[in-house]
Protein backbone atom coordinates (compact mmCIF):
# COMPACT_ATOMS: atom_id res chain seq x y z
CA UNK A 1 0.00 0.00 0.00
CA UNK A 2 2.80 2.40 0.99
CA UNK A 3 4.69 1.59 -2.21
CA UNK A 4 1.60 2.19 -4.38
CA UNK A 5 0.97 5.48 -2.58
CA UNK A 6 4.58 6.52 -3.19
CA UNK A 7 4.33 5.59 -6.89
CA UNK A 8 1.11 7.59 -7.29
CA UNK A 9 2.63 10.60 -5.52
CA UNK A 10 5.65 10.47 -7.86
CA UNK A 11 3.64 9.88 -11.04
CA UNK A 12 4.95 13.11 -12.57
CA UNK A 13 8.51 11.75 -12.23
CA UNK A 14 7.62 8.59 -14.18
CA UNK A 15 6.08 10.68 -16.97
CA UNK A 16 9.07 13.05 -17.04
CA UNK A 17 11.45 10.09 -17.18
CA UNK A 18 9.61 8.62 -20.18
CA UNK A 19 9.88 12.00 -21.97
CA UNK A 20 13.57 12.18 -21.11
CA UNK A 21 14.13 8.67 -22.48
CA UNK A 22 12.50 9.52 -25.81
CA UNK A 23 14.37 12.84 -26.14
CA UNK A 24 17.78 11.57 -25.02
CA UNK A 25 17.82 8.30 -26.95
CA UNK A 26 16.11 9.94 -29.92
CA UNK A 27 19.01 12.38 -30.21
CA UNK A 28 21.58 9.61 -29.60
CA UNK A 29 20.09 7.49 -32.40
CA UNK A 30 19.80 10.52 -34.65
CA UNK A 31 23.57 10.90 -34.30
CA UNK A 32 24.16 7.17 -34.72
CA UNK A 33 22.15 7.00 -37.91
CA UNK A 34 23.68 10.09 -39.45
CA UNK A 35 27.12 11.45 -40.19
CA UNK A 36 28.61 14.59 -41.69
CA UNK A 37 28.05 15.26 -45.39
CA UNK A 38 31.72 14.56 -46.16
CA UNK A 39 31.27 10.91 -45.24
CA UNK A 40 27.83 10.07 -46.57
CA UNK A 41 26.10 9.81 -49.90
CA UNK A 42 22.40 10.67 -50.01
CA UNK A 43 20.04 9.33 -52.66
CA UNK A 44 16.57 10.84 -53.01
CA UNK A 45 14.03 8.90 -55.06
CA UNK A 46 10.80 10.43 -56.34
CA UNK A 47 9.03 7.07 -56.66
CA UNK A 48 5.79 5.63 -55.25
CA UNK A 49 7.58 3.34 -52.75
CA UNK A 50 11.11 2.43 -51.80
CA UNK A 51 12.69 0.02 -49.31
CA UNK A 52 14.96 2.80 -48.14
CA UNK A 53 16.78 1.01 -45.30
CA UNK A 54 17.37 -2.19 -47.26
CA UNK A 55 18.62 -0.33 -50.33
CA UNK A 56 20.85 1.92 -48.19
CA UNK A 57 22.31 -1.17 -46.55
CA UNK A 58 22.92 -2.85 -49.94
CA UNK A 59 24.58 0.28 -51.35
CA UNK A 60 26.67 0.72 -48.21
CA UNK A 61 28.24 -2.68 -48.91
CA UNK A 62 29.56 -1.22 -52.17
CA UNK A 63 30.56 2.19 -50.76
CA UNK A 64 34.17 3.24 -51.43
CA UNK A 65 36.62 4.02 -48.62
CA UNK A 66 35.82 7.33 -46.99
CA UNK A 67 32.05 6.91 -47.33
CA UNK A 68 30.74 5.67 -44.02
CA UNK A 69 27.06 5.88 -44.76
CA UNK A 70 24.55 5.77 -47.59
CA UNK A 71 21.14 7.27 -46.98
CA UNK A 72 18.15 6.59 -49.20
CA UNK A 73 15.06 8.74 -48.82
CA UNK A 74 11.72 9.04 -50.57
CA UNK A 75 10.83 12.62 -51.50
CA UNK A 76 8.25 12.72 -48.70
CA UNK A 77 11.21 12.69 -46.28
CA UNK A 78 11.94 16.29 -47.25
CA UNK A 79 8.36 17.41 -46.60
CA UNK A 80 9.34 19.61 -43.67
CA UNK A 81 12.93 20.40 -44.60
CA UNK A 82 13.66 21.04 -48.26
CA UNK A 83 17.34 21.53 -47.35
CA UNK A 84 17.68 17.74 -47.14
CA UNK A 85 16.37 17.41 -50.65
CA UNK A 86 18.61 20.11 -52.11
CA UNK A 87 21.76 18.74 -50.48
CA UNK A 88 21.34 15.14 -51.71
CA UNK A 89 24.02 13.68 -53.98
CA UNK A 90 21.93 11.47 -56.24
CA UNK A 91 18.36 11.66 -57.46
CA UNK A 92 15.98 9.22 -59.11
CA UNK A 93 13.38 11.28 -60.92
CA UNK A 94 10.46 10.24 -63.15
CA UNK A 95 10.51 11.58 -66.69
CA UNK A 96 7.61 14.00 -66.09
CA UNK A 97 9.40 15.75 -63.17
CA UNK A 98 12.90 16.03 -64.58
CA UNK A 99 12.52 19.65 -65.67
CA UNK A 100 11.26 20.64 -62.18
CA UNK A 101 14.62 19.74 -60.64
CA UNK A 102 16.91 20.16 -63.63
CA UNK A 103 18.50 23.29 -62.14
CA UNK A 104 20.17 21.22 -59.41
CA UNK A 105 21.67 18.61 -61.74
CA UNK A 106 24.83 18.64 -63.80
CA UNK A 107 26.27 16.92 -66.82
CA UNK A 108 27.78 13.48 -66.36
CA UNK A 109 30.31 13.95 -69.17
CA UNK A 110 33.69 12.72 -68.03
CA UNK A 111 32.46 10.33 -65.35
CA UNK A 112 32.78 7.34 -67.69
CA UNK A 113 29.12 6.29 -67.77
CA UNK A 114 27.77 4.50 -70.84
CA UNK A 115 25.89 7.22 -72.73
CA UNK A 116 23.62 4.77 -74.56
CA UNK A 117 19.98 5.40 -73.75
CA UNK A 118 20.93 8.27 -71.46
CA UNK A 119 19.14 11.54 -70.83
CA UNK A 120 20.76 14.20 -72.98
CA UNK A 121 20.61 17.93 -72.58
CA UNK A 122 22.33 20.33 -74.97
CA UNK A 123 24.15 17.36 -76.41
CA UNK A 124 25.61 16.23 -73.10
CA UNK A 125 24.81 13.21 -70.99
CA UNK A 126 22.93 14.40 -67.88
CA UNK A 127 20.96 11.40 -66.68
CA UNK A 128 21.08 7.62 -66.73
CA UNK A 129 17.98 5.52 -67.27
CA UNK A 130 17.18 3.47 -64.19
CA UNK A 131 13.67 2.35 -65.13
CA UNK A 132 12.34 1.57 -68.58
CA UNK A 133 8.59 1.61 -68.33
CA UNK A 134 8.03 -0.12 -71.69
CA UNK A 135 10.14 -3.17 -70.92
CA UNK A 136 9.50 -3.06 -67.15
CA UNK A 137 13.24 -3.37 -66.57
CA UNK A 138 15.12 -1.26 -64.08
CA UNK A 139 17.86 -1.09 -61.50
CA UNK A 140 17.31 -2.23 -57.92
CA UNK A 141 13.76 -3.17 -58.84
CA UNK A 142 13.61 -5.38 -55.75
CA UNK A 143 13.95 -2.23 -53.61
CA UNK A 144 12.17 0.41 -55.66
CA UNK A 145 8.59 0.51 -56.85
CA UNK A 146 8.81 2.66 -59.97
CA UNK A 147 5.98 4.78 -61.40
CA UNK A 148 4.34 4.19 -64.78
CA UNK A 149 6.97 6.18 -66.68
CA UNK A 150 10.70 6.10 -67.30
CA UNK A 151 12.94 7.16 -64.42
CA UNK A 152 16.38 8.72 -64.52
CA UNK A 153 19.34 8.97 -62.21
CA UNK A 154 20.96 12.39 -61.85
CA UNK A 155 23.75 13.84 -59.74
CA UNK A 156 23.58 17.05 -57.77
CA UNK A 157 26.01 19.59 -59.22
CA UNK A 158 26.82 20.78 -55.69
CA UNK A 159 27.72 17.33 -54.36
CA UNK A 160 31.13 16.93 -52.76
CA UNK A 161 31.30 13.32 -53.96
CA UNK A 162 31.66 13.77 -57.75
CA UNK A 163 35.40 14.27 -58.19
CA UNK A 164 35.36 12.78 -61.73
CA UNK A 165 33.14 15.71 -62.72
CA UNK A 166 34.36 18.59 -60.57
CA UNK A 167 37.91 17.58 -59.64
CA UNK A 168 37.09 18.21 -55.99
CA UNK A 169 36.19 15.99 -53.03
CA UNK A 170 35.83 12.25 -53.57
CA UNK A 171 34.02 10.04 -56.05
CA UNK A 172 31.61 8.45 -53.55
CA UNK A 173 28.40 9.44 -55.36
CA UNK A 174 29.75 8.24 -58.70
CA UNK A 175 30.76 4.90 -57.17
CA UNK A 176 27.37 4.49 -55.50
CA UNK A 177 25.65 5.37 -58.79
CA UNK A 178 27.72 2.66 -60.52
CA UNK A 179 26.79 0.15 -57.80
CA UNK A 180 23.13 1.06 -58.24
CA UNK A 181 23.32 0.64 -62.02
CA UNK A 182 24.96 -2.77 -61.65
CA UNK A 183 22.07 -4.17 -59.65
CA UNK A 184 23.41 -7.68 -59.95
CA UNK A 185 26.52 -6.60 -58.03
CA UNK A 186 24.42 -5.62 -55.00
CA UNK A 187 24.25 -8.13 -52.15
CA UNK A 188 20.98 -10.09 -51.91
CA UNK A 189 18.15 -8.18 -50.29
CA UNK A 190 18.24 -8.78 -46.49
CA UNK B 1 6.78 -7.67 29.96
CA UNK B 2 8.12 -4.49 28.35
CA UNK B 3 8.78 -4.50 24.59
CA UNK B 4 10.98 -1.78 23.08
CA UNK B 5 10.69 -1.01 19.34
CA UNK B 6 13.61 1.35 18.84
CA UNK B 7 16.86 -0.56 19.22
CA UNK B 8 20.36 -0.37 17.76
CA UNK B 9 19.81 -3.88 16.35
CA UNK B 10 16.72 -2.75 14.45
CA UNK B 11 18.62 0.21 12.99
CA UNK B 12 21.44 -2.16 11.99
CA UNK B 13 18.97 -4.52 10.29
CA UNK B 14 17.34 -1.64 8.35
CA UNK B 15 20.84 -0.46 7.33
CA UNK B 16 21.69 -3.97 6.15
CA UNK B 17 18.50 -4.21 4.10
CA UNK B 18 19.14 -0.76 2.66
CA UNK B 19 22.63 -1.80 1.57
CA UNK B 20 21.11 -4.75 -0.31
CA UNK B 21 18.50 -2.49 -1.95
CA UNK B 22 21.30 -0.06 -2.85
CA UNK B 23 23.07 -2.92 -4.58
CA UNK B 24 19.87 -3.85 -6.42
CA UNK B 25 19.44 -0.21 -7.47
CA UNK B 26 23.04 -0.05 -8.75
CA UNK B 27 22.55 -3.30 -10.66
CA UNK B 28 19.32 -2.04 -12.25
CA UNK B 29 21.06 1.21 -13.33
CA UNK B 30 24.11 -0.62 -14.71
CA UNK B 31 21.94 -3.19 -16.53
CA UNK B 32 19.84 -0.45 -18.10
CA UNK B 33 22.88 1.56 -19.13
CA UNK B 34 24.70 -1.55 -20.39
CA UNK B 35 21.72 -2.64 -22.49
CA UNK B 36 21.36 0.86 -23.98
CA UNK B 37 25.06 0.86 -24.91
CA UNK B 38 24.64 -2.65 -26.38
CA UNK B 39 21.70 -1.48 -28.53
CA UNK B 40 23.65 1.60 -29.68
CA UNK B 41 26.77 -0.40 -30.55
CA UNK B 42 24.78 -3.00 -32.50
CA UNK B 43 22.81 -0.45 -34.50
CA UNK B 44 23.02 -0.51 -38.27
CA UNK B 45 20.97 0.98 -41.05
CA UNK B 46 18.64 -2.03 -41.14
CA UNK B 47 17.81 -2.34 -37.46
CA UNK B 48 18.18 1.29 -36.30
CA UNK B 49 14.47 1.86 -35.72
CA UNK B 50 14.03 -1.38 -33.79
CA UNK B 51 17.15 -0.77 -31.70
CA UNK B 52 15.99 2.77 -30.89
CA UNK B 53 12.68 1.46 -29.53
CA UNK B 54 14.48 -1.26 -27.57
CA UNK B 55 16.82 1.34 -26.05
CA UNK B 56 13.99 3.75 -25.22
CA UNK B 57 11.98 0.90 -23.66
CA UNK B 58 14.93 -0.32 -21.60
CA UNK B 59 15.90 3.18 -20.47
CA UNK B 60 12.30 3.99 -19.50
CA UNK B 61 11.64 0.72 -17.66
CA UNK B 62 14.92 0.64 -15.73
CA UNK B 63 14.42 4.32 -14.90
CA UNK B 64 10.94 3.63 -13.54
CA UNK B 65 12.27 0.73 -11.45
CA UNK B 66 15.06 3.02 -10.21
CA UNK B 67 12.62 5.80 -9.28
CA UNK B 68 10.44 3.29 -7.41
CA UNK B 69 13.44 1.88 -5.54
CA UNK B 70 14.76 5.31 -4.58
CA UNK B 71 11.48 6.85 -3.49
CA UNK B 72 9.66 3.84 -2.01
CA UNK B 73 12.56 1.91 -0.49
CA UNK B 74 15.91 3.70 -0.20
CA UNK B 75 14.64 7.13 0.88
CA UNK B 76 12.04 5.54 3.15
CA UNK B 77 14.64 3.39 4.88
CA UNK B 78 16.99 6.37 5.25
CA UNK B 79 14.18 8.39 6.81
CA UNK B 80 13.41 5.49 9.17
CA UNK B 81 17.05 5.18 10.24
CA UNK B 82 17.29 8.93 10.90
CA UNK B 83 14.02 8.86 12.81
CA UNK B 84 15.09 5.90 14.97
CA UNK B 85 18.48 7.47 15.67
CA UNK B 86 16.82 10.73 16.71
CA UNK B 87 14.42 8.94 19.06
CA UNK B 88 17.24 6.85 20.57
CA UNK B 89 19.42 9.94 21.01
CA UNK B 90 16.56 11.76 22.76
CA UNK B 91 16.14 8.79 25.18
CA UNK B 92 13.91 8.96 28.29
CA UNK B 93 10.57 7.49 27.23
CA UNK B 94 7.64 8.26 29.52
CA UNK B 95 4.88 5.74 30.18
CA UNK B 96 1.28 6.61 29.31
CA UNK B 97 -1.50 4.29 30.40
CA UNK B 98 -4.98 3.87 28.94
CA UNK B 99 -7.11 1.99 26.39
CA UNK B 100 -5.39 1.80 23.01
CA UNK B 101 -7.17 2.94 19.86
CA UNK B 102 -5.37 2.72 16.49
CA UNK B 103 -6.27 4.30 13.17
CA UNK B 104 -6.29 1.83 10.30
CA UNK B 105 -4.81 4.16 7.70
CA UNK B 106 -1.25 5.40 7.80
CA UNK B 107 -0.16 8.87 6.80
CA UNK B 108 3.13 10.08 5.44
CA UNK B 109 4.87 12.76 7.49
CA UNK B 110 7.46 15.17 6.06
CA UNK B 111 10.67 13.25 5.51
CA UNK B 112 8.86 10.32 3.95
CA UNK B 113 8.12 8.28 7.06
CA UNK B 114 4.73 6.49 7.26
CA UNK B 115 3.07 6.68 10.66
CA UNK B 116 -0.26 5.71 12.20
CA UNK B 117 -2.18 7.78 14.70
CA UNK B 118 -2.74 6.15 18.06
CA UNK B 119 -4.85 7.39 20.93
CA UNK B 120 -4.92 6.30 24.56
CA UNK B 121 -8.22 6.73 26.42
CA UNK B 122 -7.67 7.26 30.14
CA UNK B 123 -9.98 8.60 32.91
CA UNK B 124 -7.98 11.84 32.90
CA UNK B 125 -8.45 12.34 29.16
CA UNK B 126 -7.33 11.19 25.72
CA UNK B 127 -3.70 11.32 24.59
CA UNK B 128 -2.78 11.24 20.88
CA UNK B 129 0.60 9.96 19.73
CA UNK B 130 2.06 8.32 16.59
CA UNK B 131 3.55 4.95 15.90
CA UNK B 132 5.89 4.36 12.98
CA UNK B 133 4.16 2.14 10.37
CA UNK B 134 7.00 -0.37 10.63
CA UNK B 135 6.15 -0.95 14.34
CA UNK B 136 2.37 -0.68 14.01
CA UNK B 137 1.99 -4.43 13.43
CA UNK B 138 3.48 -5.12 16.88
CA UNK B 139 0.93 -2.80 18.46
CA UNK B 140 -2.16 -4.04 16.60
CA UNK B 141 -2.86 -7.05 18.92
CA UNK B 142 -3.25 -4.62 21.82
CA UNK B 143 -5.93 -2.46 20.16
CA UNK B 144 -8.88 -1.93 22.50
CA UNK B 145 -6.95 -3.17 25.52
CA UNK B 146 -5.67 -1.36 28.61
CA UNK B 147 -1.90 -1.01 28.49
CA UNK B 148 1.06 1.27 29.01
CA UNK B 149 2.79 2.85 26.06
CA UNK B 150 6.38 4.06 26.13
CA UNK B 151 6.39 7.43 24.36
CA UNK B 152 9.25 9.68 23.28
CA UNK B 153 9.02 12.80 21.06
CA UNK B 154 5.36 11.96 20.37
CA UNK B 155 6.16 8.50 19.04
CA UNK B 156 5.39 5.13 20.58
CA UNK B 157 8.75 3.50 21.35
CA UNK B 158 7.50 0.44 23.18
CA UNK B 159 4.64 -1.29 24.93
CA UNK B 160 4.12 -2.35 28.54
CA UNK B 161 1.02 -4.60 28.77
Amino acid sequence: MRVIRTIVSKLYLYVLWAFLAVLLLGSVFLRLTDTDAAHKVVLFADVPAISDRELAWALEQKAPAGIRMVQVHPFSYAMFDAENLLSADLYIIPESHVEDYAGSFRSLEGAGFDPEGGYFREGELWGLKVWDHQSGQGVAAAYIQYPDEDCWLFVNGGSGHIRSLTGQGDDGAIEIARALLETASLPPRP
Amino acid sequence: MKTTFYTAEHIASVRRKNRIWNLVFTLVCLTGLGLCVFFCVNTNVLNAQRMEWYAIGTFTLTGWIGITLVSAVLRYNRALILHEERILAAGGSRVLRGRLQMEKRSVQIPGGLSVRRVSLDAPEGQTRVHVAEVFAKQLTPFAGKELGLLVSQGFVTGVEP
